[in-house]
């Protein structure tokens, strides 16, 4: 991590992701992940799986990002070839349920970074549900997919 | 779910997109028949009469004119996208980046083998923001662009289609074809490959596809 103003930060959602809120009742995140934007462009995508722990189901009604201007829940669909990208109000996930973003598929747009995104340095995003507080998660820049 | 619409300001031409598109789909159909037996285990599309690469005017990312005899000689993997795509053209661009590499031990593809990434968003891609982005993923890659008619011209000589679409947040996002378009070293559009893929997909088709070329002679 390059940036020690970010250390801090991520040292702080992890105190705070440790804290006993419940976060979006049961939500919960993993293998996240955000591609560096090349330069020139000015909009990112980022992937991950959002679980639902709990037993009853969850509405995810949108994301944000301090590090960017604008967020949105996206997915890219294929139709006859072409690639359409299409915003996702919300997302609904059954419990035991999951929504998984990935290359391709759905994503989180992000659009005008407002820092420098070094490869590794963490990005805070937050995802609003219907019900409870909202969930804090940080996710590494990759210039590609994790290996599972 | 959808509340983006089509940009009105960019007079899409539905009609037009809706002929192209089903004579597209048309010519892929025909062509998979035709082809599927006697291309012996081929598991794509070819053309059964490929599409020339007809005379275009574009620019490219150090400014220069490209013309479609600068691809004349080698094989071009072409594949029309924007820069301002955060999903599926960085993904695509760094699947072609990996395909290269596997690519160039093959001696049809061989060093002068080249990606071409044409930005369909000339409103914000000028070549100097081309040059960056494609430079990102690969020093060997040419990035172009042209004026919006030219790109349409473009588009309906090898069944490209692209739209402009207003995004919620006031943006605007280009729908537009995503797959691989395989040009020979005699300008013909031999094949697509169309989405989802992945960099052995496009490995495994140019090697299909230039085989099948090199055994028609």
């Amino acid at each position: 991590m390059k940036n020690p103003a970010m250390t801090v930060a991520t040292l702080v959602a992890i105190l705070l992701a440790a804290g006993p809120a419940a976060a979006c009742d049961h939500l919960r995140a993993e293998r996240g992940w955000l591609r560096q934007p090349p330069p020139g462009s000015d909009s990112a995508a980022a992937y991950l799986v959002l679980h639902n722990d709990g037993s009853e189901a969850l509405t995810v009604r949108g994301v944000s990002s301090p590090a960017f201007a604008r967020a949105m829940m996206h997915e890219t669909r294929y139709v006859e070839g072409r690639a359409e990208m299409r915003h996702l109000h919300a997302v609904e996930i059954a419990p035991g349920g999951r929504f998984e973003a990935r290359p391709g598929g759905a994503h989180l747009m992000l659009v005008e970074p407002r820092q420098t995104l070094a490869l590794d340095d963490m990005v805070e995003l937050r995802f609003e549900c219907a019900q409870g507080d909202p969930l804090v998660t940080w996710v590494p820049v990759r210039r590609s997919a994790p290996t599972p | 779910m959808n509340d983006t619409k089509p940009a009105s300001h960019l007079g899409i031409i539905l009609l037009g997109a809706i002929v192209m598109a089903t004579a597209f789909a048309a010519g892929m159909w025909l062509s998979s028949t035709r082809h599927a037996g006697e291309a012996g285990g081929i598991d794509g599309l070819l053309w059964p009469d490929p599409p020339q690469l007809a005379g275009f005017h574009l620019v490219d990312q150090h400014g220069r004119p490209l013309e479609a005899a600068d691809l004349r000689g080698h094989w071009s993997l072409m594949f029309f996208g924007f820069t301002h795509c955060p999903d599926v053209c960085p993904t695509t661009l760094a699947a072609l980046a990996r395909a290269e590499d596997q690519l160039r031990k093959q001696p049809a593809y061989g060093e002068s083998g080249r990606v071409v990434f044409v930005s369909v968003d000339p409103e914000r891609d000028t070549p100097e923001v081309i040059a960056e982005y494609v430079n990102y993923f690969s020093p060997d890659f040419i990035g172009a662009t042209a004026s919006e008619s030219e790109l349409r011209a473009l588009g309906r000589n090898l069944g490209v289609l692209f739209m402009k679409v207003e995004q919620a947040d006031g943006g605007y996002s280009v729908d537009h074809s995503a797959g691989v378009f395989f040009v020979s070293p005699q300008l013909e559009l031999l094949s697509v490959l169309t989405p989802p893929y992945t960099a052995a997909d496009i490995v495994r088709r140019f090697t299909a596809v230039s085989q099948f070329l090199e055994k028609q002679g």
